[in-house]
């Protein structure tokens, strides 16, 4: 499991992840992804290289999310594979957490989140 | 329960330690199988999600205070129904992850739960869930989904 972190600019961080969200990957990137939710007002999350999401991975999505919420923050998902969004959208996590297909919306989304218009 | 004499054929069966790390080598080992059989994605990702899933709260939960060894051991079988079936026993504390209620669907990010999910994943991704306690053992049985939804 692989985290990479880009500051895109006022505010806005993008988290890729990569690799099987499970127990494992989870243990492997939380520091990492709980350091972006601390540091940005939006994260925009790059799911497009996860191949797999267990409940492990969701309790990481909800706990970051939940402390940006705590700031006046904004989390952000986009590019689920079909079995990645099932698993959100089964656990009700769709109806907590935008998800969104791109990276082009995630971003303009994040753009109407945060004052100033969001990533220059 | 579908009784092993029932089940059909037996495809490989593993035993594992009670570690965190050995979710990964029963999973792996699942996809394997998965790989051979050349089985459905949705059965494969179904039975992956709940195996990590079942482990985890067997392996976090079902030994601790326990004197006696962990013993974990996993079987896949084929079904006549050309159903896969995955068997999970072990010797932990009884638990039966069937009786386990959805969390509610919380109305924001600030009164969510963010865990519980677990059981809630395998009754999505299964075909069905079942549990029995016997000689001493928890007996979940996996039945994966046959094809899309």
């Amino acid at each position: 499991m692989k985290i990479e972190t880009t500051e895109l600019g006022n505010q806005v961080t993008l988290a890729a992840l990569a690799g099987r969200l499970d127990i494992a990957g989870a243990g492997a990137v939380e520091a990492q992804f709980a350091a972006a939710a601390r540091e940005a007002s939006v994260v925009v999350v790059d799911l497009s290289g996860v191949t797999f999401l267990a409940s492990i991975g969701i309790r990481l999505l909800l706990a970051n999310a939940k402390a940006l919420t705590r700031r006046s923050g904004h989390m952000i998902l986009y590019g689920c594979d079909p079995q990645v969004e099932k698993v959100l959208r089964s656990t009700g996590v769709d109806q907590l957490i935008a998800i969104v297909a791109t990276r082009e919306e995630a971003v303009g989304r994040a753009g109407t989140l945060v004052p100033g218009g969001g990533p220059a | 329960m579908i009784p092993p004499s029932a089940a059909g054929s037996l495809l490989s069966e593993l035993r594992i330690g009670a570690r965190i790390d050995e979710i990964a080598v029963a999973t792996s080992w699942l996809g394997d199988l998965a790989d051979a059989g050349d089985w459905p994605q949705s059965t494969r990702f179904g039975l992956e999600l709940s195996l990590e899933e079942a482990l985890t709260n067997v392996i976090s939960y079902g030994f601790a205070g326990l004197a006696h060894d962990p013993d974990i051991r996993i079987e896949c079988w084929r079904t006549p129904q050309d159903r896969i079936v995955v068997r999970i026993r072990d010797n932990g504390v009884a638990f039966d992850p069937t009786t386990i209620a959805a969390p509610d669907v919380p109305a924001s990010i600030e009164e969510a739960k963010i865990g519980g999910h677990g059981v809630q994943l395998m009754r999505n991704f299964l075909e069905s869930l079942s549990y029995e306690r016997a000689d001493g053992e928890n007996r979940l049985t996996l039945v994966g989904k046959p094809d899309q939804d």
